[in-house]
C-alpha cells in the first residue's frame, strides 16, 4: 500500500474536518458577510475532494516516496514548543532577557563550541537590537 | 527647471540625505519584519528640520531601497525582509542551497537597480499622462485586477495544482478574518480582540516563511547538514556581475517587469507585493521552461526584483501629479510632501519654487538607485558568507529577528504568536506538499477582490453588473487578460507539443537559448 498516498488521505479528512468548522461558523454571521466565506469554502470542497479521488487512487501503487514519518519531524516539533516557552518567557520577563537565555540554551543543545562564542553573538545581538530597535525605533522591548 | 534640479541635488544636505536614506533603506528592508512603510513613517519626523529637497530625498532614498534589501535575506535565508520580496525567496533560496547565491544576490540586486531607474525615467518624463490612465479605474477594475492576481496562485502551485488551490482558498480564508467591511460584523474572531483588524500580512509570513525554514533546517541539522548550502555546493567563488551571455536572456523580463511594476504602482493601493507576484507570473507564463520557477530560475528573481522596484516609482507618479498615492509608503509620504509645503498636482511640476525641488527629489529617486545598486553589489561578496555560517548559529539569531520583526509591526505580542501559528502551519503544509507562496497572495488580493466586488455590486444595483462591465473598455481588457492568464499554460503546453512534433530539433534549441 502507497504509505504517502495513505498521509495524504489522512491530510484530505482533516481538511475536510477544518472546512466543516469554517462552514458551521458563518452561520453565526451576518447575512452578506458570509458570502465570501461559502465560496471560498466551495471552491476547497471541490478541490479536496479532486485530491482525495487522486489519492485512492494512488493507493494502490506500492511507493514510500514523500512518505513524512513521525521521527523526521520529532526535533523541528520540539524546536517549536522551545519557541512557544521563548515567547511566553518575553511576556513574563522581557524581550532581551528571553532572548539572551533562549540563544545560550539552543546553541548549549546544539553544542556550539567554544562558549565565549555563543556569549558574543549573544551580546552583540542584543546590543544591536537595543541600538536598532530600543533607541532608533522606539519599539518599547524593555517592558 | 530639471537643470535646477540637478542643481539643488548637488547641495551637500540632499547629497548625505541620499546616501544615508539608501544605506539605511537597504539595511532596514532586510530585517524580518521592517518594512519600508514603518521606515519612512518613522523618518518622517526627522525631515522637519531638513530642506524640503533633502527630506524627501532621504524618504524616496529610503523606500526604493528597503524594498531591494527585503530580497537580500529572501535569497540567503529564505526569510523575505519585506513582503514584496516574497516571490524572490523560493528562487533566490533555491540558488543559495546550491551554491550560486551571490549570482542570486547580483541578480536581484542589477534587477532591482534597473527595475527602480526605468521607473524613475517614467516618473520624470510621462507622469502626468500615466496617471490620467488610473483615474479612470472603479471597483469593478480594482476586483478584476484582484482577480488577475489570484490567476497566479495556479502557477505557485509547485507539483500538485490542486494542494496549491487549496492554500489559496486557506490564504482567502484567512483574509475573511476580521470586521466585514459593510456591515463591520465580526467573522472568524472567536472573541477574540486583536482579530477584528485581520491577521497582519508581516506576521503570517515571517512565520510562514522563515519560522517554517528555520524547522526545516533543525530537521536538517538532525540528519547531519550543518549549513543551508547542499552537500555538493561549497563553492561561493565568483562575481555578482551578470556576463553578457547571462543578462541577454533576462533583458525582455526585466522590460516586461518595469511596465508591469509601472501599471501597478500607478493604481492606488497596489503595492510592491502584487507587482512582483504578477510580474512573476507573467515571467513564468511566458517563459519556455516554467518547470525551472521555484527551483532557482534567475528569470524568475528577475522579474519579481525588477517589478518591486518598479513599483516604487510608479507609485510616486499619481501621488506627485494628483495627490493619490500608489502604495501604503506613498500615502505615508504624501504626509511628508504637505508638511514641506509641496502641494501635489500639475502645479507642483511648473511652479518656479516646487518645480526645482520636484525635479530634484525625481533626479535622486533615481540616483539612490544607482547607488543602491553599487552599494549592492560591493557588499554581497561579504553578506553572502551568511550561507556559510552553521545553521546551529543561524537558527536561533533567525527565531530571535522574527520574533522581534513581527512584535514591531504594531508592538503586540499577539502578533509573536501568530507568527508562531503560522510558522508550524508553514512547516506542515510544506511537508505534505503544499505551498505556502499561494496564502500569502491569497492573503494580499482576497480582501482587495472581495471589498471591491461588494462595491460594485451596490454601485450597479440599478443598471446591473453586466451593462457596467459591457460600457467599461478597461474592464473588458482585464477579463480578458484573466482568460488569457487562466488558459495561457495550457495553451504553452499544446503549442510546445506541436512545435516538438513538427521538428524534434525545436527542444534542442530552446534549452540553448535559455
Amino acid at each position: 500500500m502507497n504509505k504517502k498516498a495513505k498521509q495524504d488521505i489522512l491530510v484530505c479528512i482533516l481538511i475536510y474536518a477544518f472546512m466543516l468548522f469554517c462552514f458551521w461558523q458563518t452561520f453565526t454571521m451576518k447575512s452578506g458577510s458570509d458570502i465570501m466565506p461559502r465560496l471560498i469554502l466551495a471552491l476547497a470542497m471541490i478541490c479536496n475532494t479532486a485530491l482525495l479521488i487522486r489519492c485512492l487512487n494512488q493507493l494502490k501503487q506500492v511507493s514510500a516516496e514523500g512518505y513524512t514519518s513521525i521521527s523526521e519531524i520529532k526535533i523541528p516539533i520540539l524546536m517549536f514548543f522551545g519557541v512557544v516557552l521563548y515567547a511566553l518567557a518575553i511576556s513574563f520577563t522581557n524581550y532581551f532577557i528571553a532572548t539572551a537565555a533562549m540563544i545560550l540554551i539552543f546553541m548549549l543543545i546544539e553544542r556550539v563550541k567554544p562558549v565565549w562564542l555563543i556569549l558574543a553573538i549573544d551580546g552583540v545581538y542584543l546590543v544591536f537590537i537595543y541600538v536598532l530597535f530600543v533607541m532608533v525605533l522606539k519599539v518599547p522591548l524593555l517592558k | 527647471m530639471i537643470a535646477q534640479g540637478l542643481v539643488l541635488l548637488t547641495q551637500p544636505d540632499v547629497i548625505i540625505a541620499l546616501v544615508v536614506g539608501t544605506l539605511g533603506g537597504m539595511f532596514i528592508g532586510a530585517m524580518p519584519g521592517l518594512s519600508a512603510s514603518m521606515a519612512v513613517a518613522l523618518l518622517i519626523p526627522v525631515t522637519f528640520s531638513m530642506s524640503g529637497a533633502a527630506g524627501i530625498t532621504l524618504l524616496v532614498a529610503v523606500y526604493t531601497s528597503a524594498i531591494y534589501g527585503g530580497s537580500i535575506t529572501a535569497c540567503l535565508l529564505h526569510t523575505p525582509g519585506t513582503p514584496a520580496s516574497a516571490a524572490t525567496a523560493a528562487d533566490g533560496f533555491a540558488l543559495t542551497k546550491q551554491g550560486k547565491g551571490l549570482k542570486a544576490i547580483g541578480t536581484a540586486t542589477i534587477c532591482s537597480m534597473i527595475g527602480g531607474t526605468i521607473s524613475a525615467f517614467a516618473l520624470l518624463f510621462i507622469a502626468p499622462a500615466l496617471s490620467q490612465v488610473a483615474l479612470k479605474f472603479s471597483s469593478l477594475e480594482y476586483f478584476l485586477i484582484g482577480v488577475f492576481g489570484l490567476t497566479i496562485i495556479g502557477s505557485l502551485a509547485g507539483d500538485n495544482m490542486m494542494k496549491g488551490l487549496l492554500s489559496g482558498c486557506l490564504g482567502l480564508l484567512i483574509g475573511c478574518i476580521g470586521l466585514d467591511i459593510q456591515s463591520s460584523a465580526p467573522r472568524y474572531c472567536f472573541g477574540v480582540l486583536e482579530l477584528q483588524s485581520g491577521v497582519q500580512l508581516v506576521p503570517a509570513m515571517i512565520g510562514l516563511f522563515s519560522l517554517s525554514q528555520v524547522m526545516f533546517s533543525i530537521e536538517d541539522v538532525a540528519k547531519g547538514k550543518s549549513t543551508v548550502l547542499d552537500d555538493n555546493a561549497k563553492n561561493l567563488t565568483g562575481s555578482p556581475l551578470l556576463s553578457w551571455p547571462e543578462l541577454r536572456p533576462l533583458l525582455p523580463t526585466i522590460a516586461q517587469s518595469s511596465i508591469i511594476g509601472i501599471l501597478v504602482g500607478i493604481l492606488p493601493g497596489a503595492g510592491g507585493d502584487i507587482g512582483s507576484w504578477i510580474s512573476y507570473n507573467t515571467a513564468k507564463n511566458a517563459s519556455k521552461h516554467p518547470e525551472e520557477f521555484g527551483h532557482g530560475s534567475y528569470v524568475g528573481i528577475a522579474a519579481s526584483e525588477t517589478a518591486n522596484n518598479a513599483v516604487t516609482g510608479g507609485a510616486l507618479i499619481p501621488l506627485l501629479t494628483l495627490g493619490i498615492p500608489g502604495s501604503g509608503v506613498a500615502a505615508i509620504m504624501l504626509g511628508g510632501l504637505m508638511i514641506k509645503g509641496l502641494n501635489p498636482g500639475y502645479k507642483l511640476f511648473t511652479d518656479p519654487v516646487t518645480g526645482p525641488v520636484v525635479y530634484c527629489i525625481i533626479i535622486a529617486f533615481a540616483a539612490a538607485n544607482v547607488l543602491m545598486g553599487g552599494c549592492g553589489l560591493l557588499v554581497c561578496k561579504q553578506v553572502v558568507k551568511i550561507s556559510t555560517v552553521k545553521m546551529t548559529i543561524l537558527a536561533p539569531l533567525i527565531i530571535a529577528l522574527s520574533t522581534v520583526g513581527s512584535y514591531a509591526v504594531r508592538q503586540s505580542m499577539f502578533d509573536v504568536y501568530v507568527m508562531l501559528i503560522f510558522g508550524v502551519i508553514g512547516y506542515f503544509m510544506r511537508k505534505y506538499g503544499f505551498a505556502t507562496a499561494p496564502v500569502v497572495l491569497a492573503m494580499i488580493l482576497g480582501p482587495i477582490a472581495e471589498t471591491n466586488f461588494r462595491q460594485t455590486l451596490v454601485i450597479t444595483k440599478r443598471t446591473g453588473l453586466l451593462n457596467y462591465f459591457l460600457t467599461r473598455p478597461i474592464s473588458i481588457c482585464l477579463a480578458i487578460l484573466i482568460v488569457v492568464a487562466l488558459f495561457s499554460p495550457l495553451l504553452m503546453k499544446i503549442i510546445n507539443k506541436k512545435a516538438i512534433a513538427s521538428d524534434p530539433n525545436v527542444l534542442a534549441d530552446t534549452a540553448h537559448e535559455d
